[in-house]
């Protein structure tokens, strides 16, 4: 559907939507957690899929990948400059809970995923400590930069970064084996 | 994750630190400078981005149909010809099957009350139309009550879109004076509460296709009264 909608065929566009937007909705609403927004950015993503779907395979992204980057980068862009806006007004704005992140389990993936691979990281994860662990969903699943990250965990932010680059090591190291 | 080329670890923390958008912009503006330029970098990134994913909780939500309007709207209501026309055309033949056989009547008898309205606009074109509809007998009125009607040589055709995964199907022309009343097919009655109406501009006669070839030019969600 992707190399159609590419080649300018709005039916496949059509097709592409009905199969993915309601993935992109959810990636689209957990970054930014507000409705209005959420639409959004969710109609930015869907033009920008049409207008740079001939350039997908650039970065040798899989065609569910490449479209769920799509719509949280254009989330986390959202929501970092309306973020600035705030702090702007008010600095001491809370960067969000973490009650949120609970481990989302197993369960049945919509998108085409292999379990094992999907069970593979989650186990890899799994072996970090749990605040490390923790860091890592937050920066993924809401897109928290390395300020909000040094801040939700109290510490400064250098040790942050070098905290999850290191964690980011241990994972890859794991997921290598 | 297969292991990739010669790139040191540094590079390979950076690449994850890309993926997750944790670097600054010229920072990550350079990184894809480099990308551009090292196949190896360009691998490591896949390979996490790739991994990432699999943290994707199955949290899907289906969107409000007034996003894929708006989608089509902003992407396609622009009067100017279309660069991907051809390719749009090969895409009429799959969209024939979902045609639905309407009765178009104009000014025929007297419409019933009606339980729910829509408003049709867009931010490309001056066309502005109002709908109302009797869910009890599917008769749906329109008015134009901004813009004009089709250039010469074309015509304006009418559409719903029932869900936003449905392909549109056609509810007739709007060609002659200011309005319109069109009695919705049985089948498609359930679907008209949240649906979307929208009008496109066509060749004279309506979309050879049964599709929509042309610009959006108004669009709208149908809500209760």
């Amino acid at each position: 559907m992707l190399a159609r909608t590419a080649m300018g065929d709005r039916a496949a566009f059509g097709d592409l939507y009905a199969a993915t937007s309601a993935k992109l909705f959810g990636v689209c609403l957990r970054v930014l957690r507000d409705r209005d927004r959420a639409e959004e950015v969710l109609q930015d993503v869907y033009v920008r899929i049409w207008n740079r779907a001939d350039r997908y395979r650039v970065n040798g992204l899989s065609p569910m990948t490449w479209l769920i980057t799509v719509a949280r980068n254009l989330a986390i862009d959202r929501l970092r400059s309306d973020r600035a806006a705030a702090r702007r007004i008010e600095p001491d704005a809370p960067v969000g809970d973490t009650e949120t992140l609970a481990d989302p389990g197993p369960g049945p993936e919509a998108q085409a995923m292999a379990a094992d691979e999907r069970a593979a990281v989650l186990e890899c994860l799994g072996q970090l400590e749990p605040d490390r662990e923790q860091a890592v969903r937050r920066a993924y699943l809401l897109g928290d930069s390395y300020a909000e990250l040094a801040s939700a965990f109290d510490v400064p932010l250098n040790t942050m970064r070098t905290w999850l680059r290191r964690s980011l090591m241990k994972l890859r190291e794991c997921l290598a084996q | 994750m297969s292991p990739t080329g010669d790139i040191g670890d540094d590079d390979r923390a950076l690449a994850a630190e890309y993926a997750l958008g944790l670097l600054d912009p010229t920072e990550a503006r350079a990184f894809e400078a480099r990308m551009a330029q090292e196949p190896a970098l360009r691998e490591a990134y896949a390979e996490w981005a790739e991994a990432f994913i699999r943290m994707e909780p199955d949290d899907s939500v289906s969107p409000p149909p007034g996003v894929w309007a708006g989608v089509q709207a902003r992407l396609f209501a622009d009067p100017r010809p279309r660069r991907r026309w051809l390719g749009w055309v090969t895409a009429l033949g799959l969209a024939a099957a979902v045609v639905a056989f309407v009765a178009v009547q104009t000014g025929m008898f007297q419409p019933s009350e009606p339980d729910f309205r829509a408003e049709l606009t867009s931010d490309a074109s001056p066309l502005r139309i109002v709908a109302t509809y009797a869910s009890a007998e599917g008769t749906l009125n329109l008015t134009r009550v901004g813009g004009t009607g089709p250039a010469a040589g074309r015509s304006h055709e009418l559409w719903v879109i029932p869900t936003p995964d449905a392909a549109p199907v056609s509810l007739g022309l709007l060609d002659a004076g200011e309005g319109l009343t069109v009695t919705v097919p049985e089948p498609l009655r359930g679907a008209m509460p949240g649906a979307t109406l929208a009008v496109s501009d066509e060749p004279e006669g309506g979309a050879p296709g049964g599709a929509p070839t042309g610009a959006i030019l108004a669009a709208g969600t149908v809500s209760e009264l």
